[in-house]
């Protein structure tokens, strides 16, 4: 078993303004990453590369070990499940259909598994793909890339259109699928609170930069939002914090839990304040 | 069978069943009217099948799904070939049930409703059987030229046209080629010889080929 599921070094890519240069992160076997970003952030240009949809204008990535142009990158896709934030099956396909449809890419696929997940969702196997609502498609969606035994996942907004108990669940079979160690998820999402439940590592990108990559326990103990003044604020020297928002009455800072001066009280932070924090800052920076 | 051909049969089917009953009704009609200048549709909607499945992946991003399944390039393009050639195979039938049934009725009515007399139609009409085996090759020339252009250029607007310009302007060809009347626009062209089939048989089939290399480079190279 590779340490790393997913490998990426200085990886390029450009095409019209939008440009995603020198970039590098890695998925450790075994662990959940979330992936953050504003649109067009490049989240879903990412996952492309990584599963050589598209192609990179430089650097290398490794899936599962595997060189992702090499030609044995095709059996590894076996052990790859996908979730795209759009889900794509041609409108006059029931369930069932598709079943049978994915036991034709997937060796390993299971139908029990896939009906079952089909039920436990509550979607029927019988009806056609374009009379299932955008939440069904995407439970759908995500049935099917939990039916062949994947030691990968990568899913693309996966909870966006699912109403919150189906998100919750959702959240349960991911954390259920990391249980082995060999398994890992790479999940894009911009419901940060979705990723704060359930992630290890966290990788914000921001107009196709990386802008932070770390195990998610580190970065909520590294940062800190900390109360203070607009004089106090006037007081600080820039450099000493990572985003402000100022406020009628008072402001807030972003700062790294070791800067705080003495005499502030510092609050816990949560994934999103610091997302937008650094968001803010890198707008206002431009 | 793999996933991409699965997947294409199966999408197609519901389509592909209209157009080939359409298809034995036209032939049909053909015996009835006498000319065979209709099967030039043949061309029409027998490259319009392939090339609308790559459209429709293309618009609904399957194709950018069926990229990271555990499926080769070869497999996705080859199965939109391999559905050409099918849905060709099927129109071809068709059009031969379809002419079959013509004459059928045309003997059983023997000479009412003014249909052709029993001695003026042939199960085994040479003439009818040649024309839509030259006709067939054509589609499935025409439908290997669109299948590279859309692996090329994708579906913008523009590119969408070009196909549907293609494919229209040699179907109606190739219905004025197989026009039976002698005062017809094209008329040298009515009578297609044993030597032209098979000159259209090696030609066809080195178009069909090259398109099929083609098409598996633009779809490693054009990705996005």
């Amino acid at each position: 078993m590779a340490d790393n599921a997913i490998e990426i070094k200085n990886i390029s890519k450009s095409f019209g303004k939008f440009k995603i240069s020198d970039l590098s992160l890695s998925l450790p076997s075994g662990c959940i990453m979330g992936l953050i970003g504003e649109n067009g952030a490049g989240k879903s240009t990412l996952i492309r590369l990584i599963m050589n949809a598209s192609n990179t204008d430089s650097g290398e990535i490794s899936v599962l070990g595997a060189d992702n142009k090499s030609e044995g990158f095709i059996s590894t896709k076996d052990d790859i499940g996908v979730v795209l934030d759009m889900p794509c099956f041609a409108d006059n396909l029931k369930g069932r259909d598709i079943d049978r449809l994915m036991s034709g890419y997937y060796s390993r696929w299971s139908s029990e598994r896939f009906l079952s997940l089909l039920e436990r969702f509550e979607v029927d196997p019988d009806v056609r793909f374009y009379k299932l609502s955008k939440g069904m498609k995407m439970k759908l969606s995500i049935a099917a890339a939990l039916s062949h035994d994947a030691k990968l996942l990568i899913l693309d907004e996966p909870t966006s259109g699912l109403d919150p108990m189906v998100r919750d669940e959702l959240l349960d079979i991911l954390m259920e699928f990391t249980r082995d160690e060999e398994r890992s998820v790479l999940i894009s999402s911009h419901i940060t609170s979705d990723l704060e439940k359930i992630c290890d590592y966290i990788a914000f990108l921001h107009k196709g930069r990386l802008m932070l990559c770390d195990e998610k326990d580190m970065l909520l103990e590294r940062y800190s939002v900390v109360k203070l003044s607009g004089q106090q604020l006037d007081e600080l020297p820039k450099d000493s914090y990572i985003g402000a928002r100022k406020g009628k009455y008072s402001c807030e800072v972003l700062m790294e839990s070791s800067n705080i001066p003495e005499g502030f009280t510092k609050e816990h932070t949560t994934l999103e304040e610091i997302i937008l924090f650094m968001a803010r800052n890198e707008r206002e920076a431009v | 069978m793999n996933g991409s051909l699965r997947k294409n049969i199966r999408e197609m089917r519901g389509v592909s069943i209209y157009i080939f009953v359409f298809m034995g009704l036209l032939s049909v009609l053909a015996v009835f009217s006498k000319s065979n200048s209709t099967l030039g549709i043949i061309t029409i909607m027998g490259a319009v099948i392939p090339a609308s499945s790559i459209e429709r992946d293309n618009q609904r991003g399957f194709d950018t799904f069926e990229r990271m399944l555990p499926v080769s390039p070869e497999q996705v393009v080859s199965s939109k070939y391999l559905l050409t050639l099918f849905t060709t195979l099927m129109i071809f039938v068709c059009s031969v049930l379809g002419h079959i049934a013509g004459v059928l009725i045309c003997k059983g009515a023997d000479g009412r409703f003014a249909l052709p007399k029993p001695d003026e139609v042939s199960i085994a009409d040479s003439d009818f059987l040649i024309k839509i085996c030259f006709i067939s090759l054509i589609t499935i020339a025409v439908a290997g030229l669109l299948i590279v252009i859309f692996y090329r250029f994708k579906s913008s607007t523009f590119i969408r046209m070009i196909p549907a310009a293609v494919c229209l302007t040699i179907g109606i060809g190739c219905g004025l080629m197989m026009n039976d009347d002698e005062d017809s626009f094209i008329g040298p062209l009515s009578e297609i010889s044993t030597v032209v089939l098979i000159t259209a048989f090696v030609v066809c089939t080195v178009i069909f080929a090259a398109s099929y290399v083609l098409s598996l480079k633009f779809y490693n190279k054009y990705k996005d």
